[in-house]
């Protein structure tokens, strides 16, 4: 049969529409026949109640539904308990809705990474002018207990030019953070293509890379730390 | 039959469990955009800030030196 359906096949030639319904019997039967092995052979049923205890574990709402329907329609003492076919189904529909989950999220995804980087630029932000405002003290202080105003202006002249490029890149982040949330917002609503969106959101690491180079160039930030 | 019922529980719980992690997704999705979107006005308001509290905090040691020069003189 095999062999005419793929001479079918080769030659373009549709095969009798009883070649499908037999193949859909034979599909059928051996189901079954898979159905009848699990509930015969102990180890099988082993592994499949295994599998089913941890689909339960992980999914209570489904061992609950499970419960109930158990519950309704309870079998004789003296029927042996059998595995239901539909576990099988149901681990396929579990892993499948699992895989589409991680598939479906690059948006999802891309939001949590635009605002986590946020989070970050506002507290790069506040580090910052804790710096500043810290250091600006100590100057100023130091100027006053020397009764030395000239030689204070020029400490803080040197220490302003000195930080000027990391405000520049925070607020190249701010601008980047912005874009790639329009770009989000956008791209929810189908009118920005995905590749456009990772673009920037590579501009918002690239810039979130840049605060971190600046701060790290006036002594702020240590190997990842704030200090 | 009895299998056959079951199966039918199954998937049709099978069936419930897939649509109610759908909506949860979708609801979560909802909160994350809604805040997304609130994160997109803050960002916008928060323009021009940051320069604005350094001049501020840079003004405060000005005025220091400032006070420091006329008490000199």
């Amino acid at each position: 049969m095999l062999d005419r359906l793929f001479s079918w096949l080769a030659a373009g030639t549709p095969p009798h529409w009883s070649y499908f319904v037999l193949a859909a019997v034979l599909l059928l039967e051996a189901a079954l026949g898979m159905s009848k092995r699990i509930a015969a052979n102990s180890s099988l049923e082993l592994v499949a109640r295994v599998l089913w205890a941890i689909v339960s574990r992980f999914f209570p709402a489904l061992a609950a539904i499970k419960k109930q329907s158990d519950d309704e329609k309870k079998p004789p003492k003296d029927d042996p308990p059998t595995f239901p076919p539909g576990g099988g189904l149901a681990l396929v529909a579990v892993m499948l809705a699992v895989a589409l989950s991680g598939c479906a999220t690059f948006l999802q995804r891309s939001a949590q990474t635009v605002i986590t980087a946020g989070d970050g630029e506002k507290r790069a932000e506040q580090v910052y002018l804790e710096h500043i405002r810290r250091t600006e003290d100590q100057i100023a202080t130091a100027a006053e207990e020397r009764h030395d105003p000239d030689g204070g202006r020029a400490a803080l002249a040197t220490f302003r030019k000195s930080h000027r490029t990391v405000a520049k890149a925070l607020n190249g982040m701010r601008v980047a953070l912005y874009a790639a949330t329009e770009g989000l917002l956008l791209a929810r609503a189908g009118k920005l293509p995905e590749r456009d969106l990772q673009r920037l959101i590579d501009q918002v690491l690239d810039a979130a890379r840049e605060v971190a180079a600046q701060l790290a160039a006036i002594g702020v930030l240590e190997l990842g730390g704030a200090r | 039959m009895k299998w056959l019922d079951l199966a039918v529980d199954i998937g049709k719980a099978t069936f419930e469990l897939i649509a109610s992690a759908v909506k949860m997704g979708g609801e979560q999705e909802a909160q994350t955009y809604v805040r997304l979107a609130e994160f997109r006005d803050e960002l916008r308001d928060r323009k021009g800030v940051l320069d604005a509290q350094i001049a501020e905090i840079e003004k405060e040691s000005d005025a220091r030196m400032d006070a420091l020069e006329k008490a000199g003189a």
